[in-house]
């Protein structure tokens, strides 16, 4: 999705003020109802507020973007505060400091590409308000979400390789990506693997940082079970 | 006389019963709470306020524009007769003209 930029969120709160006057002006002086009051409240009742409508979806839906947005959910607080940390050196914290991620980080990383990848993003969005308002999340400790929040399915390769070739000789050298190429490919070996690059979010994973932390049965926890 | 026809008879006599200001003053109130739900994402984009302004809040806008359609309609089946609320224009066609009617 391109970016909207704050004007439009300006815009949307213009139109919305200009409707409010026209339609407050028609509920508090009551003036006699004819045409020109009714060309008047078309714009109070039908122009402005569609205008009002599409910019704050298009400027709400870029605001869902945003990495303040994604920690808004306490569960999400770790993953947040390492991401914006200047000093912090996991995988998250490197590219969000690159200004190409910036501020939109978790979705630059997590969004699905493709035809359809912004209305799916945007669906599986939507599945984590349902987990975090009706789905048990949001009476979660931090300590309770790290047991038990975890990435949906595997971290699609094809993320990573949005920015990093895999064609270029630079990469092509590395004697790992020689011979994990069909692996990296076909995602059974993940770039972001603690024998790779590293997780992108290590303090979620166990002490002995080689896996999941595991759910109090021993069992890694069921992903995104609530 | 069928059930449609009973139904279309009700449905005209509820709707010349109603004022048309009192509906188009109902559509600006709605409108003013959807407006408001719509400008609250922009302000605070938290999820549910998001998520709320781009359904509920363009529901809300949507009834409120239809119920001003509604009173346009109720305008065009009443004709001259308009109820006491309508403007002094409107009135005054409901007078008897008595050079059309001597």
């Amino acid at each position: 999705m391109p970016h909207a930029g704050p004007w439009l969120g300006y815009v949307a709160l213009a139109s919305a003020i200009i409707a409010a006057t026209i339609l407050l002006h028609f509920l508090l002086r009551r003036p006699p109802l004819d045409l020109r009051t009714k060309l008047l409240l078309l714009l109070g009742l039908g122009v402005f507020p569609t205008i009002t409508a599409a910019t704050s979806t298009v400027a709400g839906m870029e605001a869902t973007t945003h990495r303040e947005f994604c920690g808004s959910c306490h569960t999400m607080d770790d993953h947040f505060e390492n991401a914006s940390d200047p000093s912090a050196q996991s995988l998250a914290a490197r590219h969000s400091r690159n200004p190409f991620f910036g501020g939109e980080s978790c979705y630059v990383c997590h969004a699905d590409y493709g035809m359809f990848g912004y209305a799916l993003t945007k669906m599986g969005g939507m599945k984590h308000v349902y987990y975090y308002y009706l789905g048990g999340y949001r009476a979660m400790t931090k300590e309770e979400s790290r047991r038990n929040v975890h990435i949906a399915k595997p971290y699609d390769n094809t993320n990573c390789r949005q920015c990093h070739t895999t064609t270029a000789r630079v990469w092509r050298s590395v004697p790992d990506h020689q011979s994990l190429e069909l692996q990296l490919a076909s995602n059974r070996v993940s770039c972001a693997s603690a024998g790779c690059h590293g997780y992108a979010h290590p303090f979620s994973k166990g002490a002995d940082g080689l896996g999941a932390v595991k759910g109090t049965s021993g069992q890694p926890a069921a992903e995104h079970a609530p | 006389m069928s059930v449609l026809q009973r139904l279309r008879g009700l449905l005209l006599k509820k709707l010349q019963k109603h004022s048309i200001v009192s509906l188009v003053r109902l559509a600006c109130w709605v409108a003013l709470v959807g407006l408001a739900v719509m400008a609250a994402s922009i302000v605070k984009p938290a999820p549910l306020i998001v998520i709320f302004a781009m359904s509920v809040g363009q529901v809300i806008g949507i009834v409120a524009f239809l119920c001003f359609l509604l009173s346009i309609l109720m305008d065009v089946v009443r004709g001259t007769d308009h109820s006491p609320e309508a403007p002094r224009p409107a009135q005054e066609l409901r007078e008897p003209d008595s050079t059309r009617h001597p």
